[in-house]
């Protein structure tokens, strides 16, 4: 899992830079005054987890700058290891929640629809171990992600990249590929 | 039409005769809910103890324990409440004790009677 994480962040490297070099640095952000509704689906594909969840905002009607407000959920139970002794460990199934704003700031090469976005998060995750009251680690964290966007239609987006998620669940890589697909209401 | 509207009607009178035959005035207590568990039974650990508790662990209110060696066993238990279990695994020189739970409810059937579901509980060492 970890290898292909590293295979995808390879080629979305290589798919930006081939954009942002055909394009040229945009001079400056720009930003409509008119907004629209903006709802997604999002999917975060971890090493042995999986994320599921939605986002709500709004959109600028230059489909550049959005900010949101977002919710995911762990649908599966997440084995972890608890250390209790010197040799004795709980095997927990944690069960995850996540609640938090971001922004968007996506960026299209002229008349092209596809682009890059970078979307920073913050999030406030929390949960339960199933079958005992042992407390879950929770708190606030910072969730970047970076990535590719195709708009292929006026109003739907479909966003695929990758998010560092430091959530305070043990795993062995915090990399996670995202896709999100965003349907807008005008 | 007339036999058409005569067999629609014979329809509905069935069906609320079925349904009065089903039912019944009053329901029958539910039956139990049977819990499917998952286990590692391998070379280091050919026996696995199990102890399922009614409500979480740290209650102590122990419904059952009992050593196993199949890989899946089945427990009748009551059909709503909390239920937890934990499972003792030798992994080298760790004590691996796997912990998991659930919460039981009854379903409404067709005439709005209580009905036990079953469970599954995965209880396997993490690879």
């Amino acid at each position: 899992m970890f290898i292909k994480s590293k295979i995808f962040v390879i080629l979305l490297f290589g798919l930006l830079y081939n954009c942002w070099s055909q394009s040229g640095v945009p001079e400056s952000i720009t930003v409509s005054k008119k907004w629209d509704f903006q709802a997604s689906l999002n999917n975060y594909f971890l090493d042995e987890d999986y994320l599921l969840g939605a986002s709500f905002g709004a959109i600028n009607s230059n489909r550049n700058l959005s900010i949101f407000t977002e919710f995911d959920i762990r649908p599966f139970k997440k084995k972890v290891l608890d250390r209790q002794g010197a040799n004795l460990y709980y095997q927990l199934s944690e069960i995850r929640y996540y609640l938090g704003l971001g922004a968007e700031y996506s960026f299209f090469p002229k008349d092209g629809n596809i682009g890059i976005f970078f979307q920073p998060s913050l999030l406030y995750t929390w949960g339960e171990y199933s079958g005992t009251e042992i407390n879950v680690p929770k708190g606030l964290f910072i969730l970047p992600k970076i990535g590719a966007i195709w708009q292929f239609q006026s109003n739907g987006l479909l966003k695929a990249g990758v998010a560092f998620l430091n959530d305070h669940t043990e795993r062995d890589s915090q990399l996670s590929i995202f896709i999100q697909i965003s349907g807008i209401i005008n | 039409m007339l036999k058409l509207k005569f067999i629609a009607c014979l329809l509905v009178l069935l069906t609320f005769i079925n349904c009065e035959e089903d039912c019944g005035n009053s329901c029958p207590a539910p039956s139990s809910s049977e819990l499917k568990l998952k286990l590692t039974i391998n070379e280091e650990n050919p026996q696995v103890e199990v102890v399922i508790f009614r409500g979480r662990i740290e209650s102590q209110d122990i419904v059952l324990t009992e050593t196993v060696s199949d890989n899946v066993v089945w427990y009748e238990l009551d059909p709503d409440g909390y239920y937890s279990v934990t499972a003792s695994y030798q992994q080298g020189n760790k004590e691996i004790i796997v912990i998991n739970g659930k919460g039981f409810s009854l379903t409404d059937d067709d005439c709005g009677c209580g009905r036990a579901q079953n469970y599954s509980l995965n209880m396997k060492l993490k690879n």
